[in-house]
């Protein structure tokens, strides 16, 4: 028996091998199709397909724009939880244009513009392709229902099928193979300034969406650089408004809505307010109370705040972050020189900086830094700390990171490919009791304060850092710490040492997180001994541990606001409702299915 | 044949099927583009026209034995790479989220074991009678029960009606800062057995309360798993012809039934109960989800959906070395409970 199960084993594993022999040659070929993307059918327009240039022609894109129900979009996708936009700029974004143009539903319209489209070819022949959506968006889903409904009953020969597919496969296909024909993505802010939701949109060569649609020109790029560069408040109002009609006339793609949020907190909780460009869901943990209410909820953990979510954090490093849970713990556990005010998208008040200046003249940004603040390891805090919190920002320049953000604005380049050690040097200087930094242009004063707030421009403990293994601050090692490998390779990737109410006191992975409260924050003690994020998939998990007192606020993903409704008034819930989100999610039109060159 | 030889020339099998395995999936990864495994790096747009370097840097479009080669180059080295889900080296992650999944394995399979014994052995004993069909109805009602939706139920009652009665996740928030805490210390990180080990009933008791709803909804849907074999084990033994003899003597109902049919019929329920334990050790990513007890086959959930490669193929190592462990200790275990096996040899 023995001889016979190891015979035996090793026919079966040299099957195994030979399978797999046989399946990688066939998978590291391209498979030969008749069109360059399996979602476009026959690739011509002969009704069983579309050419891969289908979307280049403005009628088709006028006549879908105006095929498309949105009312039902927003009613049943996103549960009446959405506004129509007109174009990428949203409520709560300076030169947001509330009368800006916007398409409504007209199948009289349509038909028009179907009918002109492509000379008449398009209505007679019909059409044939696929839309795409990740898989369990529903909102997603519906829209492609609608759309494909629609254009089915203007005209039956065309023909749209719809198919989910997973999001990283979906990801791969907007920006690496780029075979969809129309892809539904959306956008959220770096930072609350127009002209970052207007690149990604319109932009031809560095836009995240535009560049890979095809869509835009050189002429249309210069007028975006244009209206971002100017200085004078009134004719910059006036060239925004002019690029959001733009959007309008000739459309990249069909504008979905702006969502509504909300939040559920335990009536024991209150304080929060709402800034839409804030990345903590919970808002800003340090403004909030937590006191005994009464009512059917029960009162638990006093002095600990505890916040379920989905998604785990990937790191605590700042300058690696660029995702709101990350950015969450970042916010708890560090400060920035200077904060949102309050609600607003465009004030500021003092944080770590105490005062700051602009001079025009020689376009230097002078932040005085607050004195008497000391971080968690006991080390105070200096001007040297702040250049070097900056200055190792922009050395880590992590692949797909945050750091673009700062050398943006300081040197006009996208990354540190393009740079010497001294230009990073030179951006940022210590001078005396202050910090100055040196702006490419005087356009970037606003958007530049607004990226200081972020958790990116959080400030580091240097002397912890470096005694941690990071980057000591000169220019012989700055190459070694220049785009690490893996999140895990950096120095604060899980210590930290920061200035902020709480500092880090248990990370597990994929479980929780736990910050406890910092006894010498200079802003005075925090609220909470303890705030704990724990990770929770299972919406009915995070429904049952609010209702049960041991969750004090949990992520209400829009679909199941109707089953909070249904309970609201059985349980005493402080909801805030009607919160405008900084995002806006787009129908979007690929005008050149498969890349520039779709001959291979 | 003699048994350290025996287990040597198993645990050298091994080798091969861990090659042939990994080897298979990572062939099958290959179906995935080297855009698709790269967006496994960036998690938002603005990173995305970052794709072609993060797949140079991490030589995601090389060609498949030479990705192959490097990785199998890392293991020797000890290096079983970087889960990027969970933010920790591979090696770490399974000893990171295994004793999760091993606490449930603990106590759920001697539960299911014994309830699957006495039910199998009550239905058998009754054979057609009213309680024979009940308990295999109930059995098989319990099999059919999709496990997320027992899960939920039982939360919705136990947590929800019953106000917080038995909550989900492992322990509660002030007995997770003593099991964190510098007094405490983590033996196995399985907290019922460190708890008894420091002597803390506060943390015991917590831990147990916590571990019940679990235990309950993968008791419910594998029982049948084992009754449904004890019972038609347990009918061939009572058809020997020494429970005949038995019955002759005068013996009582009772001791022929437990003492004499049950013994033989319990030898194919006892294999099958190592590859149960194997089973639930491998991780229940739904239990687990549900009742937040993340374990080894949460992790590995999140592995797959976001193409986290190095995870899975670690993960595939792990059950390999774990369902070959299994079968081992089954063989050996058979061959001390039943006499006439030979260990490489037949029965005689």
């Amino acid at each position: 028996m023995n001889r016979r199960v190891t015979k035996i084993s090793w026919i079966v594993l040299a099957a195994l091998l030979c399978l797999s022999l046989v399946l990688v040659p066939g998978c590291t070929e391209e498979p030969v199709v008749p069109a360059c993307s399996t979602y476009i059918g026959s690739g011509q327009l002969d009704g069983e397909g579309i050419p891969p240039d289908f979307f280049s022609d403005l009628d088709v894109r006028k006549g879908f724009c105006y095929a498309f129900d949105y009312e039902t979009y927003i009613n049943d996708g996103l549960q009446g939880q959405g506004v129509q936009r007109g174009s990428p700029v949203v409520e709560g974004l300076p030169f947001f244009n509330l009368d800006a143009s916007m398409y409504e539903y007209d199948l009289t319209k349509a038909e028009q513009h179907l009918k002109k489209a492509w000379d008449g070819e398009l209505w007679e022949k019909g059409c044939k392709f696929t839309l795409l959506y990740n898989s369990g968006n529903i909102p997603r889903k519906v829209a492609c229902e609608i759309l494909a409904e629609s254009l089915l009953g203007i005209n039956p020969l065309f023909q749209i099928n719809i198919q989910p597919i997973s999001w990283p496969t979906f990801l791969g296909k907007i920006w690496g193979t780029r075979d969809m024909p129309m892809f539904q993505i959306g956008w959220l802010p770096d930072y609350p300034h127009p002209d970052n939701f207007i690149v990604p949109f319109m932009d031809s060569t560095i836009g995240a969406f535009s560049a890979f649609q095809g869509y835009g020109s050189a002429a249309l790029d210069a007028k975006i650089k244009a209206a971002f560069e100017e200085t004078d408040p009134v004719k910059q109002q006036a060239k925004y408004y002019e690029l959001q009609q733009i959007y309008y006339d000739d459309p990249g793609g069909i504008v979905l809505a702006q969502p509504i949020a909300r939040r559920y907190f335990t009536g024991h909780i209150s304080g929060f307010y709402y800034n839409p460009v804030e990345p903590a869901y919970t808002g800003r943990v340090y403004d909030l109370t937590k006191a005994n209410t009464g009512g059917a909820i029960p009162f638990k953990n006093p002095g600990t705040f505890v916040f379920q979510t989905i998604g785990p954090i990937k790191t605590l490093d700042p300058a690696w972050i660029y995702d709101t849970g990350s950015a969450m713990q970042v916010g708890l556990i560090y400060e920035t020189l200077l904060y949102f005010d309050g609600e607003k998208t465009d004030e500021f008040v003092p944080l770590l900086a105490s005062e700051w200046e602009f001079n025009p003249a020689d376009l230097t940004l002078r932040f005085k830094i607050r004195e008497g603040v000391k971080f968690h390891s006991g080390n105070d805090l200096t001007p040297e700390d702040v250049e070097y919190s900056m200055e190792r920002w922009m050395v880590m320049d992590r692949t797909g990171g945050p750091t673009w953000m700062i050398y943006g604005p300081l040197l006009g380049v996208s990354g540190s490919g393009d740079v010497t050690f001294a230009d990073i040097d030179g951006a940022v200087e210590v001078d005396g009791d202050s910090v100055v930094f040196t702006l490419a242009g005087d356009y970037w004063e606003l958007a530049f304060l607004q990226i200081l707030c972020g958790g990116w421009a959080s400030i580091v403990d240097k002397d912890f850092c470096i005694a941690e293994g990071g980057w000591d601050g000169t220019e012989a090692t700055w190459m070694d710490y220049n785009i690490p490998d893996d999140v895990g390779d950096t120095a604060l990737y899980n210590k930290s040492s920061g200035t902020g109410p709480w500092k880090l006191n248990l990370w597990e992975p994929g479980i929780q997180v736990k910050v406890e409260r910092n006894d010498d924050y200079w802003g005075g003690l925090a609220p909470f001994d303890y705030v704990i994020t724990q990770v929770v998939e299972e919406w009915t998990s995070r429904k049952l541990a609010l209702l049960a007192g041991d969750a004090d606020l949990v992520y209400v993903p829009a679909t199941y606001f109707d089953e909070m409704d249904d309970i609201e008034s059985e349980t005493n819930l402080n909801v805030y409702k009607d919160l405008p989100s900084l995002s806006i999610d787009a129908f979007f039109f690929n005008e050149i299915v498969c890349g520039p060159s779709s001959e291979e | 044949m003699e048994l350290r030889p025996y287990i040597i020339r198993r645990l050298l099998l091994l080798i091969p099927v861990l090659f042939g395995i990994t080897l298979f999936i990572f062939a099958i990864t290959m179906f995935f583009s080297p855009i698709e495994r790269a967006t496994l790096y960036v998690s938002s747009p603005r990173q995305m026209a970052d794709l072609p370097a993060v797949i140079e840097q991490y030589g995601l479009d090389e060609p498949f034995f030479v990705q192959y080669g490097t990785w199998i180059g890392q293991v020797f080295s000890g290096n079983l790479g970087w889960s990027v889900v969970v933010g920790m080296s591979v090696w770490d992650a399974i000893w990171n989220f295994l004793p999760a999944t091993l606490e449930l394995a603990i106590f759920a399979t001697p539960l299911i074991i014994f309830m699957g014994i006495f039910l199998g052995t009550t239905a058998a004993a009754h054979k057609d009678r009213p309680v024979d069909h009940g308990t295999r109805v109930m059995a098989i009602f319990g099999w059919s029960l999709p496990t997320f939706w027992l899960g939920l139920i039982l939360l919705m009652v136990f947590y929800g009606y019953f106000r917080g009665l038995l909550p989900p996740s492992r322990l509660s928030i002030q007995m997770d800062m003593v099991v964190h805490s510098a007094d405490f210390i983590r033996y196995t990180r399985i907290n019922t057995i460190d708890a008894i080990l420091n002597l803390n009933g506060a943390v015991l008791l917590d831990a147990l309360r916590h571990i019940i709803l679990p235990v309950i909804t993968l008791s419910v849907t594998n029982v049948a798993f084992i009754m449904r074999l004890m019972r038609s084990s347990m009918l061939e033994s009572l058809g020997k012809g020494y429970i005949l003899t038995a019955r002759a003597k005068g013996l009582a109902e009772r001791v022929v039934v437990n003492k004499h049919a049950r013994r033989n019929a319990l030898i194919p329920v006892i294999t099958v109960s190592g590859y149960l334990f194997a089973a639930l050790a491998n991780g229940v990513v739904i239990t687990e989800t549900i009742f937040t007890y993340k374990g080894i086959g949460w992790w590995a959930w999140q592995a797959a959906v976001n193409l986290d490669i190095a995870s899975v193929l670690g993960f595939a190592l792990f059950n390999s070395v774990l369902f070959v462990l299994v079968n081992l200790v089954v063989d050996i275990l058979y061959t001390r409970v039943d006499p006439r096996v030979r260990l490489g040899g037949t029965v005689q």
